[in-house]
């Protein structure tokens, strides 16, 4: 009968191909057997039959083989996990990348950008959602679940923080944040480091205070640094504690920067020497003041900077001490 | 209490307490070759209310997992799959009727110095 038909083929289209055939023989001979307990085979008959062998998706629900979810119960805390970290990083570099990109930017509409950029990020969280969940599908299907249960140790037990070796993780960002800031600066447009003068009230001049051909020749210097300081607060972010290995490396790290920076500020060829001349008209001061000023600050930073460095070297000791209590 | 409420909970407790013995009352039927419907009877005449919806996936389960053997009868005017235990089958059924007897024997005793 044609009803039968049609629940045959509701059930079975649910269901992989190779079990198909048998199975619609399967549920045929069974809705004849049912049917031959009912003294008229009618229609009312066939529908009450099909009545009680349920709805057609739960009966192929019963029948099916393979598993119900798209990532195990196993997996599932590792893949929260790496989906929240991945996210993260995803708005993080955006939201670095549309600021750096809205300051260097030509166009003045300022109306867009937010748009864009909540457009932009919405698009690339997704896709970053989907991604993970693709890879942690596929991860999943091959097998490594019950594989890869390592025997819990006790040894594997984490020590337990100590809040006071604790390192925040918002100022890792942060601090990350406007490392990015300045190193993109200083490697595509060192001229916004200025001083902006107006003349005949409509115009803006810009005055530079470094020397932008020489700050040019530095742009490998400063990738490094970049590198140097998004690995720092990687490593502290991940780590989360303070711990004496962590330290001894976050220290070493900076005195590697600080041989990097050092490299830079001793050279007083930096400095643009227009800059006291250009601004001099705005001060009615001496000009001679240029030269005083360029050995000046070469003199002052780069000890300012060690200073700063040591300082910096010292704390993050004692939070390693600390930590490995 | 609202006991009327927890029909559901009541519910899904008898079918999970149902749910552990199926296996083996439909082993123990299998020692000649039947057909799913015919075993639905059996089981109905037995006491065992089970739905064929239920019992046909179960059986391809069980199949799958080397415990019964099918073949189609195709001499009668009607074809249907039979089902038989297999050696392996008959093997697992020894287990799993001691471990029954021992459960049952335990979790008697435990309800009994209850009452």
């Amino acid at each position: 009968m044609e009803i039968i038909d049609r629940y045959i083929y509701a059930v079975t289209k649910r269901l992989p191909l190779n079990q198909r055939e048998d199975l619609e023989q399967e549920l045929r001979s069974l809705i004849d057997d049912m049917l031959s307990e009912y003294e008229n085979k009618d229609q009312k008959a066939v529908e009450d039959v099909l009545m009680e062998l349920g709805s057609p998706t739960e009966l192929a629900n019963k029948y099916r083989e393979n598993k119900r979810y798209l990532i195990s119960p196993e997996s599932f805390d590792n893949y929260l996990a790496v989906l929240k970290i991945v996210m993260s990083a995803v708005f993080f570099v955006l939201t670095v990348a549309f600021f750096v990109g809205t300051v260097f930017s030509n166009d003045k509409d300022i109306f867009s950008t937010p748009i864009n950029y909540i457009g932009s990020l919405f698009d690339a969280l997704l896709q970053a959602a989907a991604w993970v969940t693709l890879i942690f599908f596929i991860i999943d299907n091959k097998g490594y679940r019950k594989d890869n249960v390592v025997a819990f140790k006790l040894s594997d037990l984490p020590k337990r923080p100590i809040n006071n070796a604790k390192i925040s993780r918002a100022s890792c960002i942060v601090g990350l944040t406007f490392s990015t800031i300045f190193y993109m600066i200083m490697l595509v447009a060192p001229e916004l480091f200025s001083a902006y003068l107006s003349s005949s009230g409509q115009e803006f001049s810009l005055v530079p205070i470094f020397d932008l051909a020489v700050v040019k020749s530095y742009s490998v210097i400063f990738i490094a640094l970049f590198a140097l300081t998004l690995i720092k607060e990687v490593l502290k972010f991940i780590a989360g504690n303070w711990t004496i290995s962590l330290a001894s490396v976050v220290i070493i790290i900076s005195i590697g920067s600080l041989i990097l920076t050092l490299s830079f500020f001793n050279n007083p060829e930096i400095w643009n020497s227009n800059f006291i001349t250009e601004l001099a008209p705005q001060w009615k001061g001496d000009v001679k003041v240029t030269d005083t000023w360029k050995h000046g600050t070469t003199w002052a930073i780069p000890r300012i900077i060690i200073l700063g460095t040591i300082i910096d070297g010292i704390s993050t000791l004692v939070n390693g001490i600390k930590g490995s209590k | 209490m609202n006991n009327k409420n927890n029909e559901p909970v009541v519910e899904s407790l008898l079918l999970e307490l149902r749910r552990g013995s199926l296996v083996l009352s439909v082993l123990s039927q299998l020692k000649k070759p039947q057909y799913g419907y015919s075993l639905v009877v059996i089981l109905e005449q037995a006491g065992i209310n089970i739905e064929a919806g239920t019992l046909y996936p179960l059986l391809r389960r069980l199949e799958k997992q080397d415990l019964l053997t099918s073949s189609w009868d195709t001499d009668s005017a009607k074809p249907r799959k039979y089902y038989e235990i297999s050696q392996y089958g008959k093997d697992v059924y020894e287990i799993l009727c001691r471990t029954w007897k021992e459960m049952t024997a335990t979790i008697n005793q435990l309800i009994e110095s209850e009452e």
